[in-house]
């Protein structure tokens, strides 16, 4: 992946609002690569400065420091319009007093490109996001999901060098945005342009991105593939804002050490072993993350890991969410969720109130610091 | 209607919302009465009665005759020679009102150039600071017009606070004549109208989402072409309001044209003035009056016509 070339290379960009005691870090020493031709997310909770970032890389605000570097060029002090970056805006901004071809004819004319030249430009956009028989339409006659095309192909008409996306499908229903998720990837690809999507949804950020970049209060966590994210996420934050997680403290287990790794056992329950370097994770501060779906129930209480009592059962169609109390042997109550797949026929094996065992393979189990950031 | 079946609802939604709909116009136009009443009473009447008046001969002593004659509205356009006899245009009246389009067309321009900036700035400060901003704004309204009028021409006299400045810092020798000129007029008119050019077209640019300004400075548009392009189509209902409101006035304006300009320079009020009072030419003051209206609703048409059309070009 490192040989491939940069479209954007941000370097030590922080972003302060306010002075003195009352500054506020929007985005505090961040250094990111996104690669050419590729499905880039920010994701993280809303504050966190993904879309201050996205504002950066687009130049409606100027760092406080740092460089924003377009394929190796610095343009952190150039204005928007001497960019080659285009926006598509969270509330799609379309310009109400232009039609459908207008719009999108709108960036050609800015670069004052021939006639003839805009005309084809247009069609072909027109034609790329399924919107040629609308072309004469005001935008305020178009659907949600329509509008959302029209900004897309108005951004991409001028084929910019990075297409930036504020959280472009939020504001359309379930149905229509899982369609867009669709017509996003499928556009990336078949422009080439490289995306830079900004979301707080994790499961749209799963599902199209190539990489993903999480943030939380201004601070980069982790950046890596889809997988790399969810499988090995770098801390809680991660672990806890895509998908879900059980967490649980080290100092909860007993523990002992041999030489391949930790061996744990919890009130007695089954021991079980996690590979891990030794030396870092003898510290009382660390993590076991287990993901629900990779838990299961079991009627046998004698050999699980965890038993606990059944408090609460939701249906969720694909899935059944099991939230157990774990019988702890101390006073601390402590909460376990298991996810099953609904795979079987007939009904739910288990109702509230049952006292059951949890199991999970030890590969399931990660260990990690907790980095409080 | 009784208890419908539920189909026959159904089938019959779309009659019964037109229905509603009819229903609310009738509950509206019965809520406009009152401004009918007065329109009908404090406008239109008057002005049939003026209509009226113009066709009649003017008494000796001001008021009218019962007596039918066009003289009236034939000498607002024509005067006869007094010793030949032969018949003129009445190139005074022509002049006057050339004049009062001319001078309302440039303080419809000047309240643009100082008005759009003024009310760009007061839309774009937070929203607590903009009461504060259009408070001010509205202020000059709260004192006479006249009183308004005598301190511009304090201002600019020749023995006034900006030829005295002038002086004593050496930048000139003999004071610039500034009263009793078309510009002292155009100046004094664009000072008292201008609140009316700035409310309008704060009202559209306060409503103006700045997102769209951002997306056009993204699409590669300077700021000028974003002002040209996104600002001002956008803003236009602002502009034409703005633009109506003050030329309208302006042309009928008495009280500026009358102190700034001296007895030399009337406008079209003024000359109707002339007419009723020292003039005793009731007719006449009665004609010129709907000739006013004329000029009015045929400017107004040219210009939303002329907007519309601008509009249609850029598009």
């Amino acid at each position: 992946m490192n040989n491939r070339e940069c479209a954007i290379k941000v370097k030590g960009v922080s972003k302060v609002f306010g002075r003195g005691v009352s500054a506020f870090y929007a985005l505090n020493n961040v250094t990111l690569d996104i690669f050419d031709n590729e499905f880039f997310t920010l994701l993280g909770p809303s504050g966190c400065g993904k879309t201050t970032l996205l504002r950066l890389i687009a130049g409606f605000d100027a760092q406080t420091e740092g460089d924003v570097l377009l394929h190796g060029k610095d343009i952190s002090h150039l204005p928007p319009n001497l960019r080659s970056v285009n926006t598509v805006f969270q509330n799609y901004a379309l310009f109400p007093h232009l039609t459908v071809a207008e719009n999108i004819a709108f960036g050609l004319e800015m670069l004052n490109q021939p006639k003839a030249k805009i005309k084809a430009t247009v069609e072909e956009m027109l034609a790329l996001v399924h919107l040629t028989q609308f072309k004469h339409r005001r935008t305020n006659e178009l659907s949600g999901g329509q509008q959302q095309r029209v900004a897309l192909a108005r951004a991409l008409a001028p084929k910019p060098e990075v297409l930036l996306l504020d959280e472009s499908l939020s504001a359309l229903d379930y149905k229509l945005r899982k369609e867009m998720q669709i017509e996003l990837k499928r556009l990336q690809s078949a422009t080439g342009i490289t995306f830079i999507f900004v979301t707080h949804d994790q499961e749209e950020a799963l599902t199209m991105s190539d990489r993903i970049a999480v943030l939380s209060n201004g601070v980069l966590q982790q950046v890596g593939s889809p997988h790399e994210i969810y499988n090995r996420p770098v801390n809680k934050f991660v672990a806890s804002f895509v998908g879900d997680s059980n967490v649980m403290n080290l100092n909860e287990f007993d523990v002992n050490k041999n030489g391949e790794g930790i061996v744990m056992q919890y009130n007695g329950g089954k021991s079980f072993q996690v590979n891990a370097d030794e030396s870092e994770f003898c510290v009382t501060d660390a993590l076991l993350i287990v993901r629900p779906e990779k838990a299961f129930l079991t009627v046998g209480l004698g050999d699980a890991v965890l038993k606990g009592e059944i408090y609460d059962i939701s249906f969720l169609g694909t899935d059944t969410h099991f939230r157990i109390n774990l019988s702890t042997g101390k006073n601390s109550p402590k909460v376990f969720v298991v996810r099953t797949q609904n795979v079987a026929y007939g009904g739910c094996l288990f109702s509230v109130g049952d006292h059951v065992g949890i199991d999970f393979h030890p590969q399931a189990a990660q260990l990690m610091l907790e980095r409080v950031s | 209607m009784n208890k419908p079946e539920v189909n026959t609802m159904l089938v019959h939604e779309s009659a019964l919302e037109a229905s509603i709909e009819k229903a609310k116009t009738r509950r509206n136009i019965f809520l406009s009465t009152p401004a009918l009443i007065v329109l009908v009473l404090a406008a239109s009447g008057p002005l049939l009665i003026m209509l009226f008046y113009s066709f009649l001969t003017p008494g000796d002593y001001g008021g009218v005759v019962w007596k039918g004659s066009i003289e009236a509205w034939f000498k607002v356009f024509m005067r006869r020679d007094i010793f030949e006899g032969t018949l003129l245009p009445a190139d005074a009246h022509l002049s006057i009102f050339w004049r009062s389009v001319k001078l309302s067309g440039l303080t419809t321009i000047l309240c643009l150039i100082f008005g759009f900036p003024t009310a760009y700035f007061i839309a774009t400060r937070p929203k607590r600071q903009r009461n504060i901003w259009l408070f001010i704004v509205t202020v000059p309204f709260w004192t006479n017009l006249l009183i308004r009028t005598f301190a511009i021409m304090e201002l600019i006299r020749n023995n006034g606070t900006i030829n005295k400045s002038l002086q004593a810092l050496g930048i000139i020798d003999e004071p610039i004549q500034m009263m009793y000129t078309d510009m002292a007029i155009a100046i004094g008119m664009t000072y008292v109208y201008l609140p009316l050019m700035i409310l309008p077209l704060y009202a559209s640019i306060e409503r103006l989402d700045f997102n769209l300004l951002e997306a056009a400075y993204d699409l590669y548009a300077t700021r000028m072409r974003v002002l040209r392009k996104v600002i001002i189509p956008l803003v236009k209902p602002g502009l034409v309001a703005g633009s109506i409101l003050v030329f309208v006035p302006s042309l009928g304006a008495y009280v500026t044209p009358r102190v700034l300009g001296g007895g030399m320079h009337l406008m079209l009020g003024n000359l109707i003035e002339l007419q009723f009072g020292q003039g005793k030419n009731w007719p006449l003051g009665a004609a010129l009056s709907i000739t006013l209206l004329a000029i009015v609703m045929g400017s107004m048409m040219l210009y939303v016509r002329s907007v519309n059309q601008r509009a249609n070009n850029d598009e």
